[in-house]
């Protein structure tokens, strides 16, 4: 019987320790982020910009994803119930518009977090009242943190 | 002469016979062994999620060396705030198990040791319901069910021992190490049977075995009595005091 009792108790501490060990909550990143580097068109090298307010164009209307003061690097997110997103860039006050075109897969995170829906940009266009360029460096939006455009102003 | 070599002859006999009687013969069975995995009908009542049998089965080649197959059924099933998701699948696993136990204490009816398993995975899953929210607003949508091959090695160790004649029960944990998960995409199993959540790598689980083992055959192991052992170490110390290796240096 002592044999018995052993081997049915040590299993079972196991597995509540394997289970106490597991996370039920989500605590990793979910949104894939355009992440864009602001660069002088002049220096060719990244600087520092006063303000960038970044707006979603939609039919529900417009909100506001990325508000941000002296920074070089902002990021924003994509409408991932379409195929292209309008944005408004309000950097350092002057307003310019920009397309992204795409596509879109989901993707698996993890039990706790879920799906997320990650973007391969196809195509890039913009208007010219203070960005000079924008040059896209890396097409896949992911949850990897990798810079994916060059904006020149 | 001829009774010196008379005399030399049977004191030759004596000392091999003397040799033979101071070796421990032991009888070790070999088995044939099929189990149940308990564990997972039980882990029923602690997550209704999964549903899961399994089944094993051995064959000893010797008192350390076993190869042991086993396979799984799994089906589940989740509905969460953001996904509902379903996977269903056979898994079948095998390869070798080493018990570490001496013979004569193992007496073919206890193990304590380790497997290394090779385990493959048919499976199909789908994703009847997902939603992700951003700033722009909400996407739900679904993931077809489609079929995927998933490929894993697992290293099991555990215990086992006879509780009746012909019957043993035991455990043995399973961390597992993921291969592939055969989805070459970016949607990766929630659960693939017989190794779980694919997110990460790596996964663990428990089993536990009740089984009903069949002797075929019986080995015989000559033991080498612990005693010559000894002797024989002992002039090997002295040895080394004698040519000055107790310097002093060498207690790294």
């Amino acid at each position: 019987m002592k044999r018995l009792a052993s081997l049915a108790c040590l299993p079972v501490i196991i597995a509540l320790a394997v289970t106490a060990c597991t996370s039920a909550n989500c605590v990793e990143d979910t949104d894939p982020l355009v992440a864009t580097n602001i660069y002088s068109s002049v220096k060719k090298k990244t600087v520092t910009c006063d303000s960038i307010i970044v707006t979603a164009k939609s039919t529900a209307g417009d909100t506001i994803i990325t508000k941000e003061k002296a920074v070089s690097l902002f990021t924003f997110t994509l409408d991932p119930a379409n195929t292209q997103s309008t944005l408004l860039f309000k950097l350092d006050n002057v307003t310019d518009t920009v397309v992204i075109t795409y596509t879109s897969s989901p993707y698996y995170i993890s039990s706790a977090c879920g799906y997320t829906i990650c973007h391969r940009i196809t195509a890039l266009t913009s208007t010219d009242n203070i960005i000079d360029s924008l040059v896209l460096e890396n097409k896949s939006v992911t949850l990897d943190g990798k810079s994916n455009l060059r904006l020149y102003y | 002469m001829a009774k010196a070599t008379y005399v030399f002859i049977i004191s030759l006999f004596i000392f091999a016979s003397a040799g033979v009687a101071a070796q421990d013969t032991i009888m070790v069975p070999l088995h044939l062994r099929v189990g149940v995995d308990i564990a997972r009908p039980a882990g029923y009542f602690i997550n209704k999620d999964l549903k899961s049998f399994g089944l094993q089965g051995s064959f000893e080649f010797s008192e350390r060396l076993a190869v042991t197959g086993g396979t799984i059924f799994s089906h589940y099933s989740v509905n969460k705030e953001t996904y509902d998701y379903k996977s269903q699948g056979m898994t079948f696993t095998l390869g070798p198990d080493f018990n570490l136990m001496k013979p004569k204490l193992s007496e073919g009816k206890n193990f304590i040791g380790f497997g290394i398993h090779y385990g493959i995975s048919f499976y199909s899953h789908e994703t009847p319901r997902m939603e992700y929210t951003n700033a722009w607003g909400t996407e739900t949508t679904s993931i077809p069910s489609s079929s995927h091959v998933g490929h894993f090695i697992e290293v099991t160790p555990g215990v086992r021992t006879e509780v009746f004649p012909g019957v043993t029960m035991g455990w043995n944990l399973s961390l597992r190490m993921l291969l592939s998960d055969g989805t070459k995409s970016n949607l990766k199993p929630v659960n693939m049977p017989g190794f779980g959540d694919c997110s990460s790598r790596v996964s663990s689980g428990i089993s536990y075995f009740i089984s009903i083992t069949i002797p075929y055959h019986t080995k015989r192991i000559i033991i080498k009595p612990r005693e010559e052992e000894e002797e024989e170490e002992e002039p090997a110390k002295n040895e080394e005091t004698e040519s000055g290796f107790s310097s002093g240096n060498t207690s790294f």
